[in-house]
């Protein structure tokens, strides 16, 4: 287990608050310096025993972010505490823990971090081997050398991410829960526009999105893992800006708080490759807005949406995700709840 | 058949039985990515249940998973480091 102290720079963040970009980069850093700790090297000296380089590829994540912490109240120049809790099935399994809390705040018992209120996430790793040729990336997997890694506790089951991410493969994420609840049968004058209302879409083409050098990969490297949910939210915000109808306005887009994400990873990309996107999912409003205790928002609706995201040229799977966000309306911007129950009432009827 | 032959077999037809690959009979020369169609992911779950299974893990004492590519390179590396612990052990 490794906590690890740090301010949130404008290096994290930029101008803003905290993302989930930055959070995984952050839960990404620590990870690393947990595999090489205590051996002396730097993370980038993972190696095999005929000392090629290794990397541990993740095959899932999932980020869960309680209600009442939302990743933005994370702010430029606090200082927080970042925890890491990495175990080892076999020689190249790796299942492991995260935790984000104010400094101090992380508890020095891994066992416990599920029961503290933060934002934590699961992942399991493959440590491979990543051959690049002209036309496509192969991980074979690999067993580091032992003085390369740190001494690490060992899992006495299989991952869980190993399983379901064939069964996600297969079958794709089961169905969302509740029952639809569109008031399509209703007509306007008799069914007002602030009434619970439950929309299901999906985007009609898959959205492009091309990875750029420099912005979205390295030249030379894979994409940080990281980097799919920033591609995601891009297709989630150019759906609901774009091809929604009536388009939602900026200023609710930014509402949508990211409260859970699993995402499996079935390969990576390169810059100069383009993705396609396809998303479908649900919005479910509240009939009363929330006012969460201690949060200066209200929750007004919940967002469910599906991803999968497949190489372009060659239809190959990248990705499938399934995440879960709540439309968290900041208190002095409560007129735009209206607009959010008319758009969704609109749209269901269109 | 030795213990670690049938452990293999065993672990090798539990991987294969759940994710619904076909049945194909086991071999010293089969290949367990090109014949038996097991995946990196399954590779790495193998090698942990094998560990457990066995209790000795070949891959920690020098050997890489790179070499091996058959079930039969599989029964010799484990047959090897029981052998070598079992020395060990003596001394």
């Amino acid at each position: 287990m490794l906590i690890e102290n740090i301010e949130l720079t404008m290096s994290h963040l930029g101008l803003g608050n905290l993302s989930e970009y930055a959070l995984m980069v952050l839960f990404g850093n620590a990870h690393s310096h947990h595999l090489v700790a205590g051996t002396g090297l730097a993370p980038d000296l993972l190696r095999d025993k005929n000392a090629n380089a290794l990397y541990p590829a993740y095959f899932m994540t999932r980020l869960s972010v309680p209600e009442t912490v939302l990743l933005h109240s994370f702010k430029l120049w606090e200082r927080v505490s970042v925890g890491v809790d990495v175990k080892r099935f076999g020689d190249t399994l790796l299942e492991s823990r995260y935790i984000l809390g104010r400094e101090g705040e992380v508890a020095q018992d891994a066992q416990t971090w599920e029961r503290q209120n933060l934002p934590t996430m699961e992942g399991n790793n493959l440590i491979v081997i990543e051959n690049i040729d002209a036309v496509n990336v192969r991980r074979k997997v690999a067993n580091p050398d032992p003085d390369c890694i740190a001494k690490l506790p060992k899992a006495r089951v299989s991952p869980r991410g190993v399983t379901r991410s064939k069964i996600v493969r297969s079958r794709g994420f089961e169905t969302h829960g509740v029952e639809s609840q569109r008031v399509e049968s209703q007509s306007f004058e008799s069914k007002p526009p602030d009434a619970a209302a439950r929309l299901e879409f999906a985007n009609k083409k898959p959205f492009h999105y091309e990875v750029l050098p420099g912005r979205d990969a390295a030249p030379g490297h894979a994409m940080i893992f990281a980097r799919f949910c920033e591609i995601m939210d891009a297709a989630e915000y150019q759906y609901f800006s774009r091809e929604f109808t009536p388009a939602l306005p900026d200023e609710l887009i930014t509402c949508f708080s990211v409260l859970d994400r699993e995402v499996f990873y079935y390969g990576n990309c390169y810059a100069g490759e383009t993705l396609s996107i396809h998303l479908r999912g649900s919005l479910q409003i509240f009939e009363e807005g929330e006012l969460l205790d201690n949060c200066n928002y209200v929750r007004a609706a919940m967002l469910n949406l599906d991803f999968e995201l497949f190489q372009h040229r060659n239809k190959s799977l990248l990705a499938m995700a399934r995440t879960r966000k709540m439309v968290a309306i900041p208190m002095h911007k409560q007129d735009v709840i209206s607009d959010l129950q008319r758009l969704v009432y609109f749209s269901s009827h269109s | 058949m030795n213990k670690v032959k049938s452990t293999i077999n065993v672990v090798l037809e539990d991987i294969r039985q759940r994710n619904n690959y076909p049945e194909k009979a086991l071999r010293e020369d089969s290949k367990v990515v090109q014949h038996l169609g097991f995946s990196s992911l399954d590779v790495a779950e193998l090698i942990a249940l094998l560990e457990l299974e066995l209790g000795v893990d070949p891959f920690s004492q020098g050997v890489s998973i790179m070499d091996v590519h058959t079930v039969g390179e599989l029964y010799r590396v484990y047959t090897d480091a029981l052998a070598q612990t079992a020395t060990v052990a003596m001394h």
